[in-house]
């Protein structure tokens, strides 16, 4: 088998790259930090660092790169952060208001949604996916799947009740 | 019976958000309605994981272009560590704005940008506010010049200098914001130091340290939020003039105050939200009890 002789400096390897890898390393890191401003710093500063060293990786290794390196930041902005609450508890709290992270989505129960999403039925995952990951209008899935924006919605609902009885098992 | 309450597939409606969660409440046992919202933040976040803009690794080609030939040492780590602190000198401020700066970024009424900088430092500009930097000065002295309101995460590395024509910040490692517009120069540190200059201030701020000149007054103060307000879609004050609160509104809604039935002078404590000018409206003036009359774009305020 050849080996991929591949430049990681030239910006088209680069960016295919970056799409291969950057949803797996998202994810990584939003379990991680369970917030995505940070989530979204460090992958930035992942692939930043992938670019500053393309003449050095690797592109056979490229992968396990990008995640030690991920993993890395994630460590020292953990450490980092220690040291601030340090800090922080010394001071007077004036704003009462904590940074919301809406409901915490464990990884386990991500895992889960994932497969009773893909078994679903297929017309009220399409409708599903096409809503809430394409945000597509009801009207305009209408459109592109050829029903009514009745049937549309009748697909959303039914899908949200069967993730509802299959997510809420406890098995 | 008629279908006042809900139509038979509520979920959907409730999805596209025609009906509301307090609604949908009613409709559900409280069990059911706790895995329905958890499943809306499920799907929420996995529209995060698959959407992810493409043009980032462009940006980094560009902000990192490969042909120095001077192999600059790169610090990938993310410790706002603090350096030592260097005199500042103090030029003409204002005409700084736009004298011998090739790289000038504005933000419109109810904008705001992100923006990464030759060295990987960001910052997020706040609504109407104008940040300007030389790019061939950047490897000796990181300065930029502001206007308005910004959020700077500053990476390690040489001094980094924010100018504004109220005073000045130098960093020394860390995340800060800094407000100037005329008659108020605010800085607030959240990480690593700062060091602020102005007519009346000489001060270095560490994590949780605020200190502002307002019309010659000088006022420190403490807080505990990791980040301002305003990243996240809120803006919020502690005994703040209202004239300036008024300016930020005009800045974040397209409006204009008619203020001549007030005193702008009173002070406001508290917040308003950045997308919906009905609610920040009322979470402004109910608190201090002040009329406001909408008319188009301008709002006639009157004791």
């Amino acid at each position: 088998m050849l080996k991929k002789l591949k430049n990681i400096c030239n910006p088209t390897v680069f960016d295919e790259i970056f799409k291969t890898y950057v949803k797996d390393l998202k994810q990584f890191l939003y379990f991680k930090f369970k917030d995505r401003t940070k989530t979204d710093d460090v992958l930035q500063d992942t692939f930043v660092k992938l670019w500053t060293n393309c003449d050095k990786v690797d592109y056979n290794k490229v992968k396990s790169y990008l995640f030690t390196v991920a993993n890395h930041l994630f460590l020292d902005i953990k450490r980092h952060e220690k040291t601030i609450q340090n800090h922080e508890n010394n001071f007077v709290n004036y704003n009462q208001t904590e940074s919301p992270e809406f409901l915490l989505i464990e990884k386990e129960y991500y895992e889960k949604f994932q497969k009773i999403l893909n078994a679903l039925p297929e017309r009220q995952r399409e409708v599903f996916v096409l809503n809430r990951i394409e945000k597509k209008k009801y009207k305009e899935i209408a459109g592109i799947l050829g029903i009514s924006i009745k049937t549309v919605e009748k697909h959303m609902h039914n899908a949200l009740v069967y993730m509802k009885e299959q997510l809420g098992r406890k098995i | 019976m008629t279908q006042k309450y809900h139509d038979t597939y509520y979920l959907a409606d409730w999805l596209s958000g025609k009906i509301s969660d307090d609604e949908l409440k009613k409709l559900v046992s409280e069990t059911e309605f706790q895995e329905y919202m958890k499943i809306r933040e499920a799907s929420d976040l996995m529209h995060y994981f698959e959407k992810t803009d493409l043009s980032i690794p462009e940006n980094i080609r560009q902000t990192y272009p490969k042909k120095h030939t001077t192999k600059r040492p790169i610090s990938r780590q993310r410790l706002w560590i603090g350096i030592a602190a260097s005199l500042l000198l103090l030029f003409g401020l204002y005409r700084a704005l736009t004298f011998n700066t090739d790289v000038l970024i504005k933000t419109g009424v109810g904008e705001t940008k992100q923006v990464a900088l030759l060295d990987g430092s960001e910052v997020i500009l706040n609504a109407n506010s104008v940040l300007s930097y030389s790019k061939s000065e950047w490897d000796d002295q990181r300065e930029v010049y502001l206007k308005g309101e910004a959020f700077f995460k500053v990476k390690k590395g040489s001094d980094f200098v924010v100018k504004t024509d109220q005073g000045q910040v130098k960093v020394l490692g860390t995340q800060f914001d800094v407000k100037a517009l005329s008659g108020l120069f605010q800085v607030v540190c959240f990480t690593g130091k700062v060091w602020v200059k102005s007519s009346k201030i000489d001060a270095v701020l560490t994590p949780g340290k605020a200190v502002r000149q307002s019309d010659g007054l000088v006022q420190h103060w403490e807080l505990r939020n990791l980040q301002p307000d305003w990243l996240s879609g809120e803006s919020s004050y502690q005994d703040t003039a209202l004239k300036y609160v008024l300016l930020d509104l005009e800045n974040q809604y397209n409006i204009h105050f008619d203020r001549t039935g007030i005193d702008e002078n009173v002070k406001f404590t508290g917040g308003f939200p950045h997308h919906n000018l009905q609610k920040a409206l009322a979470a402004v003036f109910k608190t201090l009890g002040i009329k406001y009359v909408v008319k188009n774009q301008n709002v006639i305020l009157s004791k």
